[in-house]
């Protein structure tokens, strides 16, 4: 086991800090912070490794003086640092791998100032989502940043990863939002930025900090645009006969010039759990009827006075056995997809002024219709509406039966953007059941949403399936020109297609790494891969060429 | 990287040249010391570097047009690289090389039906001076200002490598190196070729004109238009002083003037001038009758070279205009504006004024930057830029 730093005596120094009661080396603790929502380290969990790297010590620290200060005193020890928000990261991007201090950013949460002449909100990176959300909500405004981890996510895990909101179509990423950061920089500094709408000349360090994923600093406060929150919304949902007419309904829509808050279209297989009362119209056949459901179901519940009969258990057992077979069986499973009705599910929706939403609503319903969509009526939106923060959690009853779930975020022009993703299917369908959805649409392009299953019965030959699934699907979107995130961020997941993703743009990494950074002591191991920055000159903590 | 004496005549070194590119490409200076290279492609840039890198030769590549004195031994021109390579219609997107002027650019643009709705002053620089400036511009939010319209870049490295940014609509791939390349004035590589979204033209498009008792009253009713969803294709506020200095006929002599264009012909459009003129009479009056169109282009060529430009969100925008020299608030235009704030240029004005309004937008906490300084990237850029072209490759020309 590698070790770099002194580490005798951590807690205490660190407790110095922070506080006694705001350090922790509990196992409880190490254990819960030794992983993300990465799926590969969920199965690791499965294989009975259930803390393959854990962190050194956990802290919370309450101000950005006392993050300065961890920050100081980590660099002079080398001591590796990993920022953490929530942890609802799905890539692994605050694994300690070489050990060292998770720094908990969740106790600085304040709302520190709404403007709203400026209409900016300027708060500390520590606080949830929505209840940043609640605040500005209650004020009249809104940031129109809507992830599906909403409940489980911070400001500060937004900015680092480059996160999308469900309607980033009209309000943008996160990363259109920023107007100045403030980073706490290894050696303890201050950085700050200007407080713009737009930037001038010199480098625009905002999007050089945001998206580094905890590996040039801390992020403590941030100042966001922020919008009036609408007086009125609508949905509508439409139904395409192909994925092919689907998307020009969204290219359509967007270089119309409008701005739909949320613009998906799910394809066939997508639809039918996206909307499964609509199922019918969309004629599926009964397996994968019983799929939908194994996949969506919410597991086995065990209330304790729950009278256990053998005739419930016996069906759960058939139930794990079903999901088991078909996942097990990819191929044929993903061919019988490509069986089903071509048709997909468009949801569609505008949220403003009254007057916007009228005109976009009607002008929308009209520019579908003339791409052969057929209008059904807000319902579809409703449901969608009131079910949007709630498969996403609805993965945990796969990985008991053995299996894993994973999602892939890619982006593309339009021009490639079918070719990728039929690439992207044939590419993984060897490997697991596949199915997709586009959302997060632009004049220019838009970004494909991928969920895969797939099963095995050894935990061994199920990690090897997952990194070669990943691994083909990947490849297929850097063959297509596409990229490999639009909003998941890299973490260590994707940090080995990074050269793919930038080619040389890893000296200018190198390059930051090096002036703000210099002994490699930010989240090591994510982003890039340390031996590509080893060879670009970086010192890292701990590290050893070849590791 | 400096001239010094242990390294090979350049002379010498300007044979091998010579074979990459072509000696009809290689032209030496009438003082045989320096050389002017014209590349036809990122492929050529790239060469140049790399053999630059090997000969301990320093390339000037200067998009501001000024060369730091003694530096770069060989200098590129981009009269071989202003081609417009592609529009893609269906992805709403044009690429085209870092020579073009930006006149050219949109008039290629607009015979196929689009615009790329960037309209800084100074058509008639090259794209490459637009994105190594980041120049401000009068475009309104309907398309976005440089950071939104350009999808990807591709661009030499002082390692003689070539970066291209993927060319997706977004991505949460790590930083973003256009932060490095757009607005840094060339100094952290050489931007060959940029692709940028293009929208299609609307089939009409209106002018109107408002005046205002006074800049900030003007920034106010902007401030209030934009929160309701009305989305310009173009926008300035006019001190009245500034529309006088431009000879604007019909100018009001006081106060200042709201500018704006609103696309027409798609549906859903064509309510608009009503709707923003509703609201933007509520604290000023609409000026009819006057040549609105004259004004725009009178404002757009005259658009100032050394101008201070102020970044402000709308709350700081009002303070400043309080505290401003008096003489510089009389050349104020204000533009680059969105829901969120906007840019206040300010023309003319001597040292210690400008000083006054930088020391005032710093309390404000906004952004500024003084084209009249040589060098538009900070200290702290300086120390990046060290790091990443280690042996100064590459001489931006000012720094
Ligand atoms: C159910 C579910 C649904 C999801 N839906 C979405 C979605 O709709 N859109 C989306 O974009 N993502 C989604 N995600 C992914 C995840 O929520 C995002 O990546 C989110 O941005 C992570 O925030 P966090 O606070 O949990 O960060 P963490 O997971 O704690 O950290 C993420 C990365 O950011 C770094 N980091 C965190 N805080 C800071 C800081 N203050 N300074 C510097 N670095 C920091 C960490 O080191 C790490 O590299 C989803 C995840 C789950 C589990």
């Amino acid at each position: 086991m590698n070790k770099p730093f002194e580490r005798r005596g951590l807690a205490t120094d660190l407790a110095a800090i922070v506080g006694e009661g705001n350090v922790s080396v509990r196992q409880a603790d190490k254990i819960a912070y030794s992983r993300d929502m990465w799926p590969k380290a969920q199965i690791w969990v499965h294989q009975g490794d259930s803390c393959r790297y854990p962190p050194d010590c956990i802290v919370w620290p309450h101000s950005v003086e006392q993050v300065q200060q961890l920050l100081s005193f980590c660099h002079e020890r080398r001591i590796p640092i990993i920022p953490y928000g929530a942890g609802s990261g799905v890539c692994g991007g605050t694994i300690p791998i070489r050990g060292g201090v998770i720094i908990d950013l969740k106790a600085l949460n304040r709302v520190l100032h709404i403007d709203d002449r400026a209409l900016t909100v300027e708060a500390e990176s520590g606080i949830i989502g929505q209840h940043l959300e609640m605040e500005l909500e209650r004020r009249g405004y809104t940031l129109g940043h809507f992830p599906s981890s909403i409940y489980c996510s911070t400001l500060g895990g937004w900015l680092a990863a480059r996160s999308a909101g469900q309607y980033s179509s009209k309000y943008g990423k996160i990363e259109d939002m920023v107007s100045r950061l403030e980073v706490v920089l290894p050696g303890g500094q201050l950085f700050t930025t200007p407080r713009v709408p737009a930037p001038l000349g010199g480098v625009d360090w905002n999007q050089l900090f945001v998206g580094s994923e905890g590996c040039l600093g801390v992020i403590t406060t941030s100042v966001l645009k922020m919008h009036p929150a609408p007086i009125k919304r609508s949905f509508r949902g439409f139904t395409f006969p192909s994925v092919r007419e689907g998307t020009e309904g969204i290219r359509t829509v967007m270089q119309a010039g409008l701005t739909p808050c949320l613009l998906r279209l799910y394809d066939p297989f997508d639809s039918l759990i996206a909307y499964q009362s609509d199922a019918a119209a969309l004629s599926a056949d009964q397996a994968l009827q019983s799929l939908i459901k194994a996949l969506t179901s919410s597991g086995p519940k065990s209330t304790p006075k729950r009278r256990a009969t053998r005739f419930g258990d016996w069906q759960r057992a058939l139930k794990k056995q079903a999901v088991r077979m078909i996942l097990s069986r990819p191929s044929m499973l993903n061919m019988a997809v490509e069986r089903l009705s071509e048709r997909c599910l468009m949801v569609i929706g505008f949220e403003g002024t009254s007057e916007h939403v009228d005109d976009s609503d009607a002008l929308a319903t009209g520019l579908l219709a003339a791409r052969g969509a057929r209008d059904l009526g807000p319902e579809p939106g409703r449901h969608w509406y009131e079910h949007r923060y709630a498969i996403s959690y609805k993965q945990s009853p796969l990985y008991a039966v053995g299996a894993f779930v994973d999602t892939m975020e890619v982006a593309s022009t339009w021009d490639r953007l079918l070719p990728m993703y039929a690439a992207v299917k044939r590419a993984v369908a060897p490997y697991g059941f596949i199915m997709a959805h586009f959302s997060h649409a632009y004049t220019e392009g838009c970004s494909i949403y991928f969920t895969f299953a797939a099963c095995d019965s050894d935990p061994q030959a199920l990690e090897e399936r997952y990194d070669r699934l990943w691994g083909a699907g990947l490849r297929a979107v850097v063959e297509q020109s596409g990229t490999i995130s639009h909003h998941h961020g890299v973490g260590m997941s994707k940090a080995h297609f990074m050269t793919n993703e930038y080619g040389d743009g890893v000296s200018l990494f190198a390059g930051l790494k090096k002036m703000l950074d210099p002994h490699g002591i930010m989240n090591p191991g994510k982003l890039w891969p340390d031996a590509e920055l080893i060879d670009a000159g970086v010192e890292l903590a701990g590290a050893t060429r070849g590791e | 990287m400096s001239k010094n004496a242990s390294k090979p005549p350049l002379e010498a070194s300007v044979r091998d040249l010579n074979h990459i590119l072509g000696a009809e490409r290689v032209i030496p200076a009438d003082s045989g010391d320096t050389y002017t290279l014209y590349p036809r492609s990122t492929a050529d840039v790239a060469a140049i570097v790399k053999w630059a890198k090997r000969h301990q030769v320093v390339v000037g590549c200067c998009p501001r047009g000024a060369v730091t004195e003694g530096g770069p031994d060989v200098f590129l021109v981009w009269d071989g690289m202003n081609r417009l390579l592609e529009v893609d219609v269906y992805s709403n997107l044009v690429q085209a090389q870092a020579g073009i002027s930006l006149r050219q650019l949109e008039s290629e643009l607009n015979q196929a039906g689009y615009t790329t709705g960037y309209v800084p002053g100074g058509a008639d620089r090259t794209l490459a001076y637009h994105l190594a400036m980041r120049s401000v511009q009068y475009g309104g939010p309907q398309y976005g200002g440089l950071d939104q319209l350009v999808v990807s870049l591709e661009a030499v490295l002082p390692a003689g490598t070539v970066i291209r940014t993927p060319q997706a609509p977004r991505r949460a791939t790590g930083i973003d190196p256009r932060a490095l390349l757009l607005g840094t004035g060339g100094h952290f590589g050489i931007v060959c070729s940029a692709t940028m979204r293009v929208f299609p033209r609307f089939a009409q498009v209106q002018d109107l004109a408002f005046y205002y008792s006074s800049d900030s009253l003007a920034c106010e009713a902007l401030r209030l238009l934009l929160r309701h969803e009305i989305s310009p294709t173009r926008v300035a506020i006019v001190a009245g002083q500034r529309g006088t200095q431009l000879g604007l006929e019909g100018f009001p002599a006081r106060g200042a003037v709201l500018l704006l264009s609103i696309g027409l012909g798609v549906p859903g459009s064509d309510d608009q001038p009503r709707r923003a003129s509703k609201r933007l009479t509520d604290l000023g009056d609409a000026l009819t009758e006057v040549d609105v169109a004259g004004w725009w282009s009178a404002v757009l060529d005259q658009h100032p070279d050394d101008g201070l430009e102020l970044s402000l969100h709308w709350d700081g925008i009002e303070p400043l205009f309080g505290s401003l020299p008096s003489g510089l608030v009389d050349t104020a235009v204000v533009t680059h504006c969105g829901k969120h704030g906007a840019v206040i240029v300010l023309g003319g004005g001597d040292d210690g004024e400008r000083a006054a309004a930088v020391a005032a937008t710093e309390a404000q906490n906004g952004g500024w930057r003084d084209l009249r300084r040589a060098s538009v990237i900070s200290p702290r850029d300086q120390q990046l830029r060290a790091i990443l072209d280690t042996e100064g490759v590459i001489d931006a020309g000012e720094a």
